[in-house]
């Protein structure tokens, strides 16, 4: 799958560091996908929907989906070659 | 009965109307059924005897979510964004403990569950409305009490929680509306 998306490392630093402060907090986003992440004219990121969250999960689950948020950065970075 | 109606009557009542069918009816067994514009009778089909299309009755068995503490902060203060929190935070306090009354106009679907709207302070908020019908309302519950043990982080990496509520049929959740400058739309493959 590819994503039209004009990709910077910043926004891909700041997605996270969104996912990040998200899971520090005790909560699973549960549906990383790229329409729930939001980013700003200033590149900053908001991570949207959390319909499928869970409160204080496992931290194996915590671990998942970072690795799954990794996984799509760097799907970007493959597709457009900007992202390292 | 209906011989003692007069049909010359000049001052009907309900009474007296109801009096003068009756007669006719049973002057006239023959069946009238309803007609088109065409003069074709019409019927009317009978609802399947199932209760697909029926609305679902909320599960009597439902629990709320439980409302967890609010998150540690990590010696900072918690940002108070929202204008319900400048006052004292009290922490038992969950998401729809504060009743509130906003109008949202101007709605625009933005797809799937998103509408953006109008609040009537002006202000632009980004709406989420779940079927009333179809869902029952711990889908938003849950996700309002998720934005509330984020509340910290409004603003920044997560939109503003504003409130939770009903929209006529639809369980409402309004949040900050964000100006968006990328979208990650799929490409054709």
């Amino acid at each position: 799958m590819l994503y039209q998306v004009k990709y910077t490392p910043q926004v891909g630093r700041n997605i996270l560091k969104a996912f990040k402060q998200i899971h520090a907090r005790g909560v699973l986003h549960g549906d990383v996908r790229p329409e729930n992440i939001l980013v700003r004219p200033d590149q900053s990121v908001v991570v949207i929907d959390f319909e499928m969250s869970e409160l204080m999960p496992p931290r194996e689950a915590l671990m998942s989906e970072m690795s799954e948020v990794k996984r799509l950065l760097a799907s970007f970075s493959h597709s457009l070659g900007v992202y390292s | 009965m209906s011989d003692t109606f007069r049909i010359d009557s000049t001052d009907p009542t309900i009474l007296k109307l109801l009096y003068f069918f009756s007669h006719l009816c049973a002057m006239d067994m023959d069946e009238h059924p309803e007609v088109n514009a065409q003069g074709n009778a019409i019927y009317l089909r009978s609802a399947e005897k199932t209760a697909d299309k029926a609305p679902k009755i909320p599960d009597p068995n439902y629990l709320r979510p439980h409302r967890l503490p609010p998150p540690v902060a990590d010696g900072t203060p918690t940002p108070r964004r929202s204008p319900r929190f400048q006052g004292p935070v009290d922490d038992d306090r969950g998401p729809d403990d504060e009743p509130m009354s906003r109008s949202v106009t101007n709605l625009a679907f933005l797809g799937c569950k998103g509408w953006r709207g109008t609040l009537d302070d002006g202000s632009t908020v980004f709406a989420k409305l779940w079927d009333g019908w179809k869902m029952p309302a711990s889908y938003s519950e849950h996700e309002a009490n998720v934005y509330y043990h984020l509340r910290d982080l409004w603003g920044t990496v997560v939109p503003a929680f504003i409130g939770l509520g009903q929209w006529g049929f639809c369980h409402i959740l309004l949040l900050s509306y964000i100006e968006v400058a990328l979208s990650f739309r799929p490409l054709m493959n």
